[in-house]
């Protein structure tokens, strides 16, 4: 039997998740404080496919770019959105979206920080992907688009999972620093911060790469 | 403005996050410092290549069916029309009941451009479904124009604005408010934007905003006009005003 000691970016993951899930236990007690009524009725499962079911590819994004893979995102988006279910009696209306990101998030972090001595994640390229329609280009050019692709996929997968998730939200998701606060639970502030330097970082990457 | 204040807002500026007064300070510093206009166009170029470049993944089509099934439903291949009916019946009876009672089985004070607006967010999510987006899939505002005659008692407006980043790439048939209406869809970046457009003669009062979605209406010579999309809605707002023009 072999034993791996957790990477740098795996300690920090956990570190992160540490302060995420205070947050989350702060809005589930929140939610279910005003949920009275248990089990979600009819009422509520049909609410529910209107207002939580339809940001699926959101769910699936985000979870693919914090795991790094396509079998452990689905996964974690099909608990999350068990566990969105169950506590969908507490959600009062308002931004479905950022709710269920808000859940996936820590369904993710969660996962990250229990997951030790894995395998390295596996990194996929053939998934399909919003394919943009894109003007015809010679084969140099699409060669340099290809690298710089990768090269810009591989600056994102590298950063710290605390700037990711951010990177992730405002950039692909394109969320509002409101949105993200509360998705990620941390001030506006640190939204800022975290969005900065993981840009940063992301221009370092970029420029070493090129 | 000195360089270290508009260093510190230069993002929240690409970002659309500052108010118009500082947005115009910053810009002003930009047009005078070398210095910042370098970051600016650094982080400027970060972000574009991160939108257009980094890939936006899509969830497989049978996760898609095994949550509905533990939540409780059948898979839906295609989501049916009903759901859409049904819901409509249930809006309009629920308008008839007491405020008290609407607020406990949905959101608090549902009218009748909320309905609407539901519909329309029901109707965006199920174009995004498989392929049900386009039924005349073209680029040419001169194809997709013609293609509805016939198939709907009016004709709509067609435009394109490729130039402008938000390029048309087709339209469909598809059922809102009780009747057929007009979707004419265009692509922003990996952004897809739904305009509906149907004769009305009374402005449609539907909220910003539907379950994390961003909606845009008005109403302009007897047509109205609902643009849908996940796209933020400084571009929304953007691409609506295009239109308008």
């Amino acid at each position: 039997m072999s034993f791996r000691v957790a990477s740098r970016d795996e300690r920090r993951d956990a570190i992160v998740v540490s302060d995420m899930s205070v947050a989350w236990d702060n809005i589930v007690c929140q939610r279910t404080a005003m949920n009275n009524s248990g089990k979600p009725d009819e009422n509520q499962r049909e609410l529910f496919e209107q207002t939580i079911v339809p940001h699926l590819n959101a769910a699936y994004n985000l979870a693919r770019w914090l795991t790094r893979n396509q079998h452990d995102a689905e996964d974690l988006v099909q608990e999350a959105y068990l566990r969105a279910f169950r506590f969908f009696g507490g959600f009062h209306g308002g931004d479905g979206r950022a709710w269920l990101l808000a859940v996936v998030r820590n369904t993710c972090l969660t996962w990250l920080s229990k997951k030790t001595g894995g395998a390295a994640v596996a990194v996929e390229f053939n998934e399909q992907l919003h394919g943009d329609a894109t003007a015809p280009m010679d084969a140099e050019n699409a060669m340099i688009r290809d690298s710089r692709i990768d090269s810009l996929r591989d600056c994102v997968e590298t950063l710290p999972v605390e700037y990711r998730e951010i990177i992730v939200l405002r950039e692909l998701e394109e969320l509002s620093y409101r949105q993200i606060s509360e998705i990620a639970g941390v001030p506006i502030g640190t939204v800022m911060s975290r969005l900065s330097r993981g840009r940063e970082r992301l221009l370092d990457c970029m420029e070493a790469k090129s | 403005m000195t360089c270290k204040s508009a260093l510190s807002l230069i993002e929240a500026y690409i970002d659309g996050e500052l108010d118009a007064a500082q947005a115009a300070e910053v810009r002003r510093h930009l047009d005078e410092c070398l210095d910042c206009a370098v970051a600016h166009q650094r982080l400027t170029r970060l972000s574009a290549d991160l939108r257009t470049l980094a890939p936006r993944y899509i969830a497989p089509e049978d996760l898609r069916n095994r949550i509905m099934q533990s939540v409780g439903r059948q898979p839906v291949a295609i989501p049916r029309r009903r759901a859409i009916t049904s819901w409509a019946i249930a809006a309009t009876v629920l308008l008839a009941i007491s405020a008290g009672w609407n607020a406990m089985l949905l959101q608090p004070r549902k009218t009748a451009g909320d309905a609407v607006a539901q519909e329309i967010v029901s109707s965006h999510v199920r174009s995004l479904i498989g392929d049900h987006l386009l039924d005349v899939p073209s680029t040419d505002q001169h194809n997709v124009k013609p293609w509805f005659n016939g198939r709907l008692d009016y004709a709509p407006d067609v435009k394109d604005f490729a130039a402008e980043g938000f390029a048309l790439i087709g339209g469909r048939v598809d059922y809102l408010d009780r009747r057929p209406v007009a979707a004419l869809v265009y692509k922003r970046r990996q952004h897809v934007i739904n305009l509906f457009v149907w004769p009305s003669t009374s402005a449609l009062a539907a909220p910003d905003a539907v379950s994390g979605f961003n909606l845009v209406v008005w109403n302009q010579a007897g047509m109205q006009y609902c643009a849908i999309s996940d796209l933020n809605e400084a571009e929304l707002r953007q691409f609506a005003d295009l239109y308008r023009r």
